[in-house]
């Protein structure tokens, strides 16, 4: 069980860091933090309006490949991502290569380990969107797949 | 809890990081060559990270397991099986009762170690459970183990249940299980030169200016005549300006004396406690590890560092290893 003042740490550590959103699970217990990150406000100063449709259609864009049997190998956790077990093996996939469920496409380094990242689905690697020892983000998509019939 | 021993191989010992404090009655420090594998062995697993392993050299050693344990593999890739499949280095593995585990080939390192959550039950001699094989002290009765030795294990610590429970959770069938996380090996490289980074030793400058050359320019192998004591080098043959007689003096793992032939001499885990030759180098700390792996017939070249920058690469190590104990004890909250 999760003690009031580790709950308490865990709330500082979030509210000075630059994450907005945490979900934590533990033991059945499940902590959801949200920042009220406030929209803002621009005083109806048009210069300063950001381009939203731009942006709308740069998140929308995997989505719509999605459909289209492309699916993203998403990073389970923030670290550095590398391509291969070390500098001196070839990387576990290339663009092109044919994966399995279960295979293991890269690895990322936090603290010291490495952790495997595994496809969940059977398919073809379509496209890699990050390079060796770029620092990824939790949720951010490594690989596009085009998942096979 | 125990661990059967149903064939040797070339050499299998009880070691951990050394018998110390004793060399002034002459008993020798022992311990595991590669104490980096060692410490990240006992770490992954929950155990003190100066727990006591079975040191595997080359191939050959086969081992049963008489419960289902929680075991880690480290060192040099010396292919590890259990039951005729594959086994993953440098992160914790759960072998099924009655499962063998073998050593069959070196595909990298010399070297590999084999932990157990909660230890070994072997008592301590001189405050050490290291074998000294040649004192026949300390480790399982004085000796490299044997075909039908029945190793027992402590108590596991409370750190491994997570992990043991989460291991066996995932086991059904299969002889073993383990994690999709692991600790990177970098210093246990297929390379075929390797450069070890070294301090000047206390009689560098009395060698001949030739032979101080040679010894960072060329390359030495080594050899044959090699072991825990010690690696004899084979390359240029080093020679002194002047002879002279040293007086006995202590030595380090690492020191590199050259005795009368020329032909330089490291010093390992098993190296005696005082020598009379001339030192004309000692490998920095981080690098002995990569040392320990090197197997007979492969080559290596030596570079000079000073010795801040020695330190300095020590002190970044433990920074690693403290880093990889914290990022360990996160792994157990992900459990």
């Amino acid at each position: 069980m999760l003690k009031m003042s580790e709950l308490q740490e865990m709330v500082n550590i979030i509210d000075r860091s630059s994450v907005n959103v945490f979900t934590f699970e533990y033991e059945g217990m499940k902590i959801k933090l949200e920042k009220t990150v406030g929209v803002q406000q621009t005083d109806q100063n048009e210069s300063v309006i950001v381009p939203v449709p731009d942006i709308v259609q740069k998140i929308e864009k995997p989505a719509e490949k999605k459909e289209n049997n492309a699916d993203h190998i998403v990073s389970p956790m923030v670290g550095t991502f590398y391509a291969s077990s070390s500098p001196e093996e070839e990387p576990f996939v290339n663009v092109g290569a044919s994966v399995k469920a279960g295979e293991v496409v890269c690895v990322l380094e936090a603290m010291k380990l490495f952790n495997e990242v595994q496809s969940e689905v059977d398919g073809e690697i379509v496209e890699i969107l990050v390079k060796d020892g770029d620092i990824v983000e939790y949720g951010q998509p490594l690989f596009v797949v085009k998942k096979s019939q | 809890m125990s661990i059967k021993v149903i064939r040797p191989g070339l050499l299998a010992s009880i070691q951990d990081l050394g018998r110390y404090g004793f060399q002034k009655y002459g008993v020798i420090v022992s311990g595991a060559m590669d104490s980096y594998a060692l410490r990240i062995a006992n770490l992954l697993i929950g155990n003190q990270e100066g727990e006591a392993a079975i040191e595997v050299t080359l191939m050959g050693t086969s081992l049963q397991f008489e419960e289902d344990s929680l075991i880690a593999i480290t060192g040099g890739n010396l292919s590890p099986k259990i039951e005729g499949e594959a086994v993953p280095l440098w992160r914790p593995v759960l072998i099924k009762k009655g499962s063998i585990l073998q050593f069959t080939a070196s595909q990298s390192g010399c070297r590999a170690y084999v932990t157990v959550a909660g230890g070994f039950d072997i008592p301590q001699i001189m405050e050490s459970k290291s074998t000294y094989l040649r004192g026949g002290i300390g480790g399982f009765k004085g000796r490299s183990l044997q075909a039908g030795d029945v190793l027992p294990f402590q108590e596991k610590t409370k750190a491994s249940a997570p992990l043991f429970a989460r291991l066996k959770q995932n086991l059904k069938n299969r002889s073993f299980g383990s994690v999709e996380w692991y600790v990177p090996a970098g210093h246990v490289m297929n390379t075929s030169e390797r450069v070890i980074r070294v301090i000047k030793g206390m009689e560098f400058d009395k060698f001949s200016s030739s032979s101080r050359e040679q010894f960072f320019e060329q390359e030495f192998q080594i050899t044959p005549q090699s072991d825990r004591m010690g690696y004899r080098l084979s390359g240029p043959e080093l020679q002194l300006e002047q002879p002279f007689e040293l007086l006995s003096e202590a030595v380090a793992e690492g020191t590199i004396q050259v005795p009368k032939d020329g032909n330089p001499i490291i010093l390992l885990a098993d190296r005696q406690t005082t020598g009379g030759y001339p030192r004309i180098a000692q490998i920095s700390s981080v690098d002995l590890p990569v040392v320990a792996q090197l197997k007979p017939g492969e080559k290596i070249r030596f570079k000079e560092i000073t010795r801040e920058e020695s330190e300095r690469l020590y002190l970044k190590r433990e920074q690693d290893i403290e880093e990889i104990k914290t990022g360990l004890s996160l792994k157990k909250w992900s459990l």
